[in-house]
């Protein structure tokens, strides 16, 4: 009895260490290729397009500064296009962003910019 | 030797084989599972400019249409659903060069779909055919 106990903590005890290095080998290749993301400005901007909960080292500021980065190397509306996308993500929580969206799209010269307009255009990007 | 240091040698070996084990497998893992993260990071870093290209073609000016969808990479794939949206991307170039009255680029991108449409569906894509797609095209634009 003693020894079939034995011989099963053996086989746990084996079968435990290979789960975890497995897992800790999966974690550290799945985590370096997330910071290739982190270190790629329009990966960062892609993320916080996506909508919220935005991770939390992503904020405003370093939206802000990723646009700074793109806007040599982009066509020119896109840094104001994605102003636009951006207000229209954080309306989803916060209602006064929706008039923020309103006065980007208003200021790209486009003709449908009413608030149903807004929602029909945030509907499409975060259904 | 005594029999019990041979027996606790025993188990350190197995166990740093099991570790070994563990390790391969994890690569092993990975090696399958990580091509799919890479799509992952991929979509998120084409994100912006496609979702801007879209809402510009179906909200904006055609020239902001014209030029965003012009600004999208043009991957060298054989990937059937991703030639398919670049198919779509050029039909909407098409519609907006229309619009804007420019028939050289209008011509130049109607040519470069049916390319990939004949790539796409690996049949001749006739002028019938290809017109019914760009009025498929141009649907969301004057919704």
């Amino acid at each position: 009895m003693k020894r079939r106990w034995i011989l099963v903590g053996l086989v746990l005890s084996h079968v435990a260490l290979a789960l975890l290095i497995a897992l800790i080998v999966v974690g550290r290749k799945t985590r370096a290729r997330f910071r290739t993301c982190m270190n790629d400005p329009m990966c960062r901007i892609g993320i916080q397009l996506s909508g919220p909960p935005y991770p939390k080292n992503l904020t405003d500021a370093t939206f802000a500064r990723d646009l700074e980065k793109l806007s040599q190397s982009l066509p020119e509306p896109s840094i104001t296009v994605f102003r636009l996308m951006k207000a229209l993500g954080d309306s989803k929580r916060t209602d006064s962003r929706l008039s923020d969206a309103q006065k980007t799209c208003q200021s790209l010269g486009w003709s449908r910019c009413d608030r149903e307009d807004l929602l029909e255009m945030r509907k499409m990007l975060f259904p | 030797m005594k029999p019990s240091d041979r027996n606790r040698m025993l188990l350190v070996m197995s166990h740093l084989l099991a570790g070994l084990l563990g390790a391969i497998c994890g690569y092993a893992y990975d090696y399958r599972r990580g091509p799919l993260v890479d799509t992952i990071i991929e979509g998120m870093t084409d994100l912006p400019q496609s979702d801007a290209a879209a809402i510009a073609y179906r909200f904006g000016t055609a020239q902001h249409a014209h030029s965003l969808l012009l600004a999208l990479p043009v991957p060298d794939t054989q990937d059937q659903s991703q030639l398919a949206g670049i198919l779509f991307r050029y039909l909407r170039v098409t519609a907006v060069c229309n619009e804007l009255g420019d028939l050289s680029c209008e011509s130049k991108y109607l040519a470069l779909a049916t390319q990939i449409c004949d790539r796409r569906y690996r049949k001749h894509c006739t002028p019938d055919k290809m017109t019914k797609a760009l009025e498929i095209a141009k649907k969301p634009r004057f919704h």
